[in-house]
């Protein structure tokens, strides 16, 4: 077999677990280039493959819409429960992204297990690039009480696969606006004094990161 | 019959416009041509590519290039049946790069007017490269709202025959997203044990990864391969019965 990542792409598509992972890494844009094309190219032309795609989206999604008690009392959120690292509030945070990216906000929150609602209007810390990655975030202020922040980062224009990692965890994906900016809705007791919130994107395919040390600014700054 | 004295590809075309089967009269090397085209398979691979186009369940009848020559011949019944064999897939792809399902469908009818212009034309030169040309087409569409750029101009609603939107569905979505809700409940509170569940639920919502979380949850990849293709298997029945009942 050749080593030619569209040859690979062809021999993991037969094998049912690899095909699985290629599915999950193209639907959270996480293929390089050339592989995800040659996906995409396929995908336009399988019906089989396309069907898989969104059984294992419309799946995933309906899972995280879902919350309250099931059919025999079962919650899904048991298992956030039993996450020993939280990474459940960082599945919440990207539900809460991406309700963002669409334009949506002040409504319920359908993150599963701690079902909560976001008070309106909370600060808002814009990390601007061109201030440099120490420089303080200018800080909007909003409602004290807001469980949650919106945090803007500045990433340069043509990146790609734009991620946020806080404090090293589960990334988070997310969007460069036409504004230049990945906005993120973030619970606020994940933003411990010293966490680092890192974004990494590919410009160009050329890889790129910024560094935040979350230092409790303060407002208006 | 004079036709099939055509060599090559043409016989195909010329079969079709003769009212003979495609799928009789079609060369057997289009697929692996484009296979190769792609890169996807290597020069000389013809026996392996013959038996994984057959897997992949491609369908003779109706087969991309064919369909770009019929509608560069003038046979408009073949700008539908272009549409039903890519519209889905199309808008699957255009849907991950906007982020916007509905965004996504009319892209991709903008797109199929462009790319139906295109062919009447005569345009492509390389039928067997008809997929990347869609694709690339939609993606130009989707670049040049997202700059605002001004668009091509497509054709006339009247002079492309409806693209009716049934091809674009997701069949998953033909219930409600509060049937969907229950489905999902339901297809919980079927699995045999906590840790089924909370397999499903890190994989799918907190996106831990497989490796990782058969570490985690003492279990063999090949139970965990088990688990996911029982869930999506139910989840399928379950949302066909649930679309069949409404």
């Amino acid at each position: 077999m050749s080593d030619h990542p569209i040859d690979l792409l062809q021999h993991r598509l037969a094998d049912p677990a690899q095909r699985e992972a290629l599915i999950r890494d193209w639907l959270r844009d996480r293929l390089p280039p050339p592989v995800a094309e040659a996906f995409e190219e396929r995908l336009i032309e399988d019906p089989a493959l396309a069907d898989d795609v969104e059984l294992a989206k419309t799946l995933g999604e309906s899972l995280r819409e879902t919350r309250g008690p099931s059919t025999d009392g079962q919650r899904p959120a048991d298992a956030t429960r039993a996450d020993p690292r939280g990474t459940g509030a960082l599945a919440i945070a990207a539900t809460l992204a991406l309700s963002v990216a669409a334009g949506w906000m002040g409504g319920r929150v359908t993150a599963p297990g701690a079902s909560p609602t976001p008070v309106g209007s909370p600060d808002r810390y814009v990390f601007d690039e061109l201030r440099g990655n120490d420089t303080a975030p200018l800080v909007i202020a909003g409602r004290p009480e807001a469980d949650y922040v919106i945090a803007d980062f500045a990433v340069p224009e043509g990146a790609e696969s734009v991620e946020l990692r806080i404090g090293g965890r589960t990334a988070i994906a997310l969007q460069r606006s036409s504004e230049g900016f990945a906005t993120a809705l973030i619970p606020r007791d994940l933003l411990q004094p010293g966490v680092t919130l890192e974004l990494r994107a590919s410009v160009e395919g050329v890889p790129w990161s910024r560094s935040h040390s979350w230092s409790s600014p303060k407002l208006g700054g | 019959m004079v036709c099939m004295t055509v060599g090559g590809r043409d016989v195909a075309w010329m079969a079709v416009l003769c009212g003979l089967s495609e799928r009789t009269q079609r060369p057997p090397e289009a697929p692996l041509a484009q296979l190769r085209a792609k890169g996807i398979l290597p020069p000389g691979a013809a026996r392996r590519g013959r038996v994984d186009a057959a897997n992949r369940g491609f369908q003779d009848d109706g087969d991309g290039p064919v369909l770009v020559r019929r509608i560069a011949a003038g046979d408009r019944s073949a700008e539908a049946r272009l549409w039903q064999r890519y519209a889905r897939g199309l808008r699957i792809v255009v849907a991950r790069h906007a982020r916007d399902d509905t965004l996504a469908q009319d892209i991709v009818q903008d797109a199929f007017r462009i790319a139906i212009g295109h062919l009447r034309a005569g345009r492509l030169e390389n039928p067997d490269a008809i997929v990347a040309y869609l694709r690339g087409i939609a993606l130009n569409v989707l670049g040049d709202l997202k700059r605002g750029a001004q668009r091509e101009t497509a054709l006339d609603a009247d002079a492309v025959a409806e693209l009716p939107a049934d091809a674009l569905a997701n069949p998953y979505e033909s219930v409600s997203r509060e049937e969907r809700q229950g489905i999902v409940r339901r297809l919980i509170g079927e699995l045999p044990t906590e840790r089924d569940r909370e397999l499903l639920w890190r994989y799918f919502v907190l996106d831990e990864d497989k490796p990782a979380l058969c570490v985690a949850l003492g279990l063999s990849p090949a139970h965990f391969d088990r688990v996911l293709y029982r869930a999506k298997a139910r989840f399928r029945e379950l949302v066909k019965e649930a679309g069949v009942s409404a």
